[in-house]
C-alpha cells in the first residue's frame, strides 16, 4: 500500500491493425499466449466500432476501455502506423491490454494509470508477444484546474446516461478527471473511448469529432460541445 | 464513385441519392478525399449505406455495405456473408490490374467462387438465382498498358479471371461483365487520384442493375401469379410492393387490370359457390325433413307404446325445425300425431298413477288447449287423476290418524283442506267423522292445558307474599285468549279473590309502615297510602280509611313541624334565626296548616327586626339607693340617663335634682334606630356638683338588646341598688302555643 509498496500489475496484450509491412489488411499482428479467442474477437469488434478516420479529424489516439465477459477489462490504445500494405493512408492499429478482475481492481479501474505501458512502434518482427507487467507509479497530483463539465458528466454517467463530447482531439485529460471523480463502483462498470469517429460502440463516455447522425434530444444522452481540450 | 457520378447527373437516366445522414456523411468524406487527391483509406468499419436509385419509372431502395476485404477472405465467417445471402443482385469487383501472380489471382477468384457456391447451395437447382455482374476495376490501367477496349473486357476476363468467367457462364444466366475506372485515363501510376477525375464505364453497371432488378421483380410476380393464381390478397400485396418500387411503370397498369379481373372472377366464383351451397343446403334440409317424417310415421305404425311414439314425435319436431317450411301439411300431421300420443300417454299415466301429479295436471291443461278435439279423453283422464289423488290423500290422512306425526291442529287442517279441495269425495263421511274425533281430542287437550295453567297459578298464589298483580294479569290474559274455557268462571273467581287480597295487603302494608316507621317519616307514610290509593283507585275497599290516614298524618306533621319551631323559640328565645328557619320549613311543608298565620306573623316581625328601624323610647322613672349617690347639694342626687344604641348616643335625659326616686316620663327626642344584633348601653349619671356615673348597663351578646328598654332595668354594676324603668314601642315576635293533644316537647337531632 502506498507509499510503502508499488503494486505490480500483470496483463495479457495483443496488437491489431493494418501495417505497411504486410499484405493481410486488418488482422491480429501478435498476441501474448494467455489471450483467449473471445478476448481477441471482442477486441477486434471494439476497434472496428471506433470508426474510420474522417477527413480533417485528428488521427487515432486516446484510450478505449470495455468490460468483457468474465470480468476481463480491455484497455486499448489506438494509433496510426501511417499507411497500409497497399499504400493507403490513415491506416489504424490498436495495442490492447487484457487485465483480470484482480489486476483491474489494483489499478483502481483507472485506465490512465496504464498509459506508460502502451507502444505505437511495431514491426514485422513482433510475432511473439509476452505477457506484460507494470509497476504502478505513485499517482500524480490531481489536476486541480476547474472544469464545469465534470460534475454534470459524472452525474449523467451515474444515472446511466451516455455522454458524447464533440472535440477536435482525444479528450484524455477531461476523461481522466471524470474517471477519477466517478465512484469506484461506476468505474468498474462503465466503458470509455476518448477518441472515436462514430458512436457505433455506444461507450458511456466518448469523444467525437462530429455529431452527425446523433439525436441530441435523446434523453439517454448528454451531448457537450468541444471545450477546453 | 457510383454515388458521385449518379447523384450529379453524370449518368444519363440514372439518379442515385443517399437516404441516411450517416451514409451521406460517409460518402461525402470519401468523395472529398478522392477529389482532394488523397487515396481512400482501407476499410476498418463495416458501414451500411442506404441509397435510392431512380431510373425512369423505377425507384429502388439499395442497401450497400462497405466492409473489410478480409471479411470475404477464404475461411472467414464474418457477418457480411449473411448479408450476401439475401442480396437481390451482386456486383463482383475484381482489380483488373491487380497482382500478376497467378496464385494471388486464383485466391481472389476462389473467394468469388466461395460466394457463388453459397448461392448455388441455397438454391433448389444449380443456378445462382440472382443477377451477377463482374466489374473489372481500375480498367484505366489496362488501357494504359495497351489492353483491349472496354467493350472487349470479356477478353481480359477470359485471360485473367477464367475461373470466375466459367462459373458465371455455367450458373448465372443473367450475368454481365463491365470495365470500370473511378479515376479515368489520366490517373497517375502510383495509385493516387488524379487532379481531374474522369470516371469510366460506371453507367453500365447501374443501368444493368436497374434492368435486372426490375426483371427479377417481374419474374417473381409472374412466378407468384402462376403459383397461386387465385390467391387474390397475396397477389394484391405483391402488386402494391411493385407499385411502391415502380410507381410509374407501364407494366403496373397491366398488373392492376389483371388483378381487377382476378377479383371479379373471385367474386363471381364466390357467388356461384354460395348459391350452390345454399341450394344444396335447402335440398338437403327438405330431404332430411321428409325422411325423418316417414321414419317417425313408420315407427308409430310399428306398434310401439304410446310414450315411445310421443317421444319419437317430440324428437322429430325438435330436430326438424324447417319441416313447416318445406312440408307444411306433413308438419301439421306430425304435431297432431304427437299430441294424440301425448294425450294417450297422459291418460295412461292418470290410469296407472305414475308420474308427478302436478306435472301431469299441467300437461293435461296444456293438451286441452292444444287438442280440443281430444277433450273427452282428457276430462276422463283428469277425473281419474282426481280420484287417484283423493285416494292418495285420504290414505295419507288415515295413516296420520293412526300414527300421528303432526299436531292435532295440522291434522284437522289437513282434513278440512281435503274436504274443501274435493267436497264430492266419496270419503267425505269418513273425513267428517275423523275430524270430529280430532276436535274432541283438541278440546280435551285444551282443557287439560287450562287445568295445568290454573293449577300453576294456585301454586304461585300459595307461596309467601305472592305477586298478585302478575297472577291477575296472567288470569286476565288467559280469559282474553280463552273466554270459553271451562275454567273461565273459576278464573274469574280467582281474579276477584286476588284483587281483594291485594287490596287488603297493600292497605295493611301502609298501615304497618305507619306504625313501625319513625314518627317524623310523614312523607313516606303518606306516600305509602297514596300508592295504595293509586293502585286501588278503581275499587279499593280501604280508600276512605286510607284518605283518613293521610289526613291524620298531615295533621301530625303540621303539629310536629310547628312544635319544632315553637319549642326552639321557647327554649332559646334569642335564637330567632333558627326559629325563622324552622317556620319557613313548616310553611313549605304545610302550606295549608293550622299555624300558618302565626308563622307568617312571626316571620314578618322577624324580617322587621333584621332591618334598621326607629323606635320611641321613654324613660319613665328610676330608684337609686342613697348610698351610691352624692348628697352634697341638697338632699339627694341629681340623676340623668344617657343611651348608646348600636354605638350611637341618645340623650342625656333631663336631670331630676335631689331625688333618689326620680320620675322622668321623658321620651327621647330622637327615635332610637336599632336592628337585630345591635347592642345597647344605659348609663345613669349623678350630676350633683360633678358628673359621676352611678350605674351602667351593657347588653353584651344579647342580639335582642333593645328589649331592655321596655321594662325595668337593674344595672349589674349597681348591685341591685339602682333600678330604671323604660317603655318603648319595641315588641318581641311571639308564637302561640300549639293546640295539639300531644304536649310533649319535640326534640330534634339539632338539639
Amino acid at each position: 500500500m502506498w507509499p510503502f509498496s508499488h503494486p505490480t500489475i500483470a496483463f495479457e496484450q495483443a496488437v491489431y491493425g493494418t501495417f505497411p509491412f504486410w499484405h493481410r489488411g486488418y488482422d491480429i499482428l501478435c498476441s501474448s499466449p494467455g489471450c483467449r479467442a473471445p478476448w481477441l474477437s471482442a477486441m477486434k469488434e471494439t476497434c472496428q466500432r471506433l470508426g474510420e478516420r474522417l477527413r480533417g479529424a485528428a488521427p487515432p489516439g486516446g484510450l478505449v476501455t470495455r468490460w468483457l465477459d468474465g470480468g476481463t477489462w480491455l484497455v486499448v490504445r489506438p494509433f496510426s502506423p501511417g499507411s497500409d500494405d497497399v499504400g493507403r493512408p490513415d491506416a489504424a492499429a490498436f495495442h490492447a491490454l487484457f487485465l483480470g478482475p484482480e489486476s483491474a481492481r489494483r489499478v483502481r479501474f483507472d485506465p490512465f494509470r496504464l498509459a506508460p505501458v502502451f507502444r505505437v512502434e511495431w514491426g514485422p518482427e513482433a510475432t511473439d508477444l509476452p505477457p506484460g507487467s507494470v509497476t504502478l507509479a505513485r499517482p500524480s497530483s490531481q489536476d486541480r484546474e476547474r472544469d464545469d463539465r465534470i460534475d454534470p458528466i459524472v452525474e449523467a454517467i451515474g444515472r446511466g446516461r451516455r455522454v458524447l463530447i464533440e472535440a477536435e482531439a482525444p479528450i484524455d485529460r477531461l476523461a481522466a478527471r471524470v474517471w477519477r471523480a466517478l465512484p469506484k463502483r461506476l468505474r468498474h462498470r462503465r466503458s470509455l473511448a476518448t477518441w472515436a469517429y462514430t458512436d457505433s460502440g455506444r461507450f458511456d463516455l466518448i469523444g467525437l469529432p462530429r455529431l452527425t447522425g446523433i439525436d441530441v434530444s435523446d434523453r439517454h444522452l448528454l451531448v457537450l460541445p468541444a471545450d477546453q481540450e | 464513385m457510383f454515388y458521385r457520378e449518379a447523384s450529379a447527373g453524370q449518368i444519363p437516366g440514372i439518379r442515385l441519392a443517399a437516404v441516411g445522414a450517416r451514409g451521406a456523411e460517409y460518402l461525402a468524406d470519401k468523395i472529398a478525399r478522392i477529389e482532394a487527391g488523397e487515396p481512400p483509406a482501407g476499410t476498418l468499419t463495416e458501414t451500411d449505406l442506404e441509397l435510392r436509385l431512380y431510373r425512369g419509372p423505377a425507384r429502388i431502395d439499395l442497401i450497400v455495405k462497405d466492409y473489410q476485404g478480409e471479411h470475404v477472405a477464404l475461411g472467414s465467417d464474418a457477418s457480411i456473408l449473411e448479408f450476401f445471402a439475401d442480396c437481390d443482385a451482386v456486383l463482383l469487383c475484381l482489380d483488373a490490374a491487380g497482382s500478376t501472380e497467378p496464385a494471388d489471382r486464383r485466391r481472389r477468384q476462389q473467394e468469388v467462387e466461395h460466394l457463388l457456391e453459397r448461392y448455388i447451395g441455397a438454391s433448389d437447382n444449380t443456378m445462382i438465382g440472382r443477377p451477377v455482374a463482374l466489374l473489372l476495376t481500375k480498367y484505366d490501367r489496362i488501357l494504359a498498358a495497351g489492353g483491349p477496349q472496354p467493350d472487349r473486357a470479356e477478353e481480359v476476363v477470359e485471360s485473367r479471371f477464367g475461373m470466375t468467367q466459367h462459373a458465371l457462364a455455367s450458373h448465372a444466366p443473367r450475368s454481365a461483365v463491365f470495365a470500370v475506372s473511378s479515376y479515368g485515363l489520366n490517373a497517375p501510376a502510383d495509385g493516387t487520384p488524379p487532379d481531374h477525375l474522369e470516371p469510366m464505364g460506371l453507367e453500365g453497371p447501374l443501368l444493368w442493375l436497374v434492368e435486372q432488378v426490375e426483371a427479377t421483380d417481374r419474374e417473381l410476380l409472374e412466378w407468384i401469379w402462376d403459383l397461386a393464381p387465385r390467391d387474390t390478397p397475396r397477389i394484391a400485396r405483391c402488386i402494391r410492393a411493385y407499385a411502391r418500387r415502380y410507381p410509374n411503370s407501364t407494366k403496373l397498369i397491366e398488373y392492376r387490370r389483371r388483378l381487377r379481373s382476378l377479383r371479379r372472377r373471385s367474386v363471381v366464383r364466390g357467388l356461384v359457390r354460395g348459391i350452390a351451397t345454399l341450394a344444396a343446403l335447402v335440398a338437403g334440409a327438405a330431404i332430411y325433413d321428409a325422411a325423418g317424417y316417414h321414419l317417425a310415421l313408420a315407427y308409430e305404425r310399428g306398434g310401439h307404446s304410446a310414450p315411445e311414439v310421443a317421444r319419437r314425435w317430440e324428437r322429430f319436431l325438435a330436430w326438424h325445425p324447417t319441416q313447416p317450411i318445406f312440408w307444411p301439411e306433413e308438419s301439421r300431421n306430425a304435431r297432431v300425431r304427437r299430441d294424440e300420443a301425448r294425450v294417450e300417454v297422459a291418460r295412461l299415466r292418470a290410469e296407472v298413477g305414475t308420474g308427478e301429479q302436478e306435472a301431469l295436471r299441467a300437461e293435461l291443461a296444456e293438451l286441452k288447449e292444444r287438442s280440443p278435439d281430444q277433450l273427452p279423453v282428457l276430462e276422463e283422464a283428469e277425473t281419474t287423476l282426481r280420484r287417484r289423488e283423493a285416494e292418495r290423500r285420504w290414505q295419507e290422512i288415515r295413516a296420520e290418524a293412526l300414527i300421528p306425526s303432526q299436531s292435532a291442529e295440522d291434522r284437522l287442517a289437513m282434513i278440512q283442506q281435503f274436504l274443501r279441495d274435493d267436497p264430492d269425495t266419496p270419503f267425505a263421511d269418513q273425513a267428517v267423522e275423523l275430524a270430529e274425533l280430532i276436535r274432541k281430542e283438541l278440546d280435551e287437550a285444551e282443557a287439560r292445558r287450562d287445568r295445568e295453567i290454573v293449577d300453576a297459578w294456585l301454586v304461585d298464589a300459595r307461596l309467601p307474599d305472592p305477586d298478585y298483580l302478575d297472577l291477575i294479569e296472567r288470569a286476565r290474559t288467559f280469559l282474553e285468549a280463552r273466554p270459553d274455557s271451562p275454567r273461565a268462571s273459576e278464573v274469574r273467581s280467582l281474579i276477584d279473590e286476588w284483587v281483594e287480597r291485594l287490596d287488603r295487603r297493600d292497605f295493611d302494608r301502609a298501615v304497618a309502615f305507619e306504625s313501625s316507621s319513625p314518627r317524623q317519616a310523614f312523607d313516606e307514610q303518606i306516600r305509602r297510602y297514596q300508592d295504595y290509593l293509586r293502585a286501588h283507585a278503581e275499587g279499593g275497599s280501604y280508600i276512605e280509611r286510607a284518605k283518613q290516614a293521610v289526613d291524620g298524618i298531615e295533621q301530625r306533621r303540621d303539629e310536629f313541624l310547628y312544635r319544632q319551631a315553637f319549642d326552639h323559640w321557647s327554649s332559646f328565645p334569642n335564637d330567632l334565626p333558627e326559629v325563622a328557619r324552622r317556620l319557613r320549613d313548616y310553611l313549605e311543608s304545610n302550606p295549608e296548616g293550622r299555624y300558618i298565620q302565626a308563622a307568617r306573623t312571626f316571620l314578618e316581625r322577624w324580617d322587621e327586626l333584621t332591618k334598621p328601624r326607629d323606635y320611641q323610647v321613654t324613660l319613665v322613672r328610676g330608684t337609686v339607693d342613697p348610698g351610691i349617690t352624692k348628697t352634697m347639694g341638697g338632699g339627694g342626687p341629681d340623676l340623668g340617663v344617657t343611651l348608646w344604641v348600636g354605638g350611637e348616643k341618645y340623650g342625656p335625659s333631663p336631670v331630676i335634682p335631689n331625688s333618689t326616686e326620680p320620675i322622668w316620663n321623658y321620651t327621647f327626642g330622637r327615635a332610637v334606630r336599632w336592628k337585630y344584633g345591635d347592642d345597647v348601653v344605659i348609663q345613669l349619671t349623678d350630676h350633683d356638683w360633678s358628673d359621676s356615673v352611678v350605674a351602667t348597663l351593657r347588653s353584651g351578646d344579647d342580639p335582642l338588646a333593645l328589649r331592655v328598654l321596655n321594662g325595668t332595668v337593674r344595672p349589674s354594676r349597681s348591685k341591685g341598688l339602682a333600678k330604671l324603668v323604660f317603655r318603648s314601642d319595641f315588641e318581641l315576635p311571639r308564637l302561640p302555643r300549639p293546640t295539639g293533644t300531644s304536649t310533649a316537647r319535640v326534640v330534634d337531632s339539632a338539639e
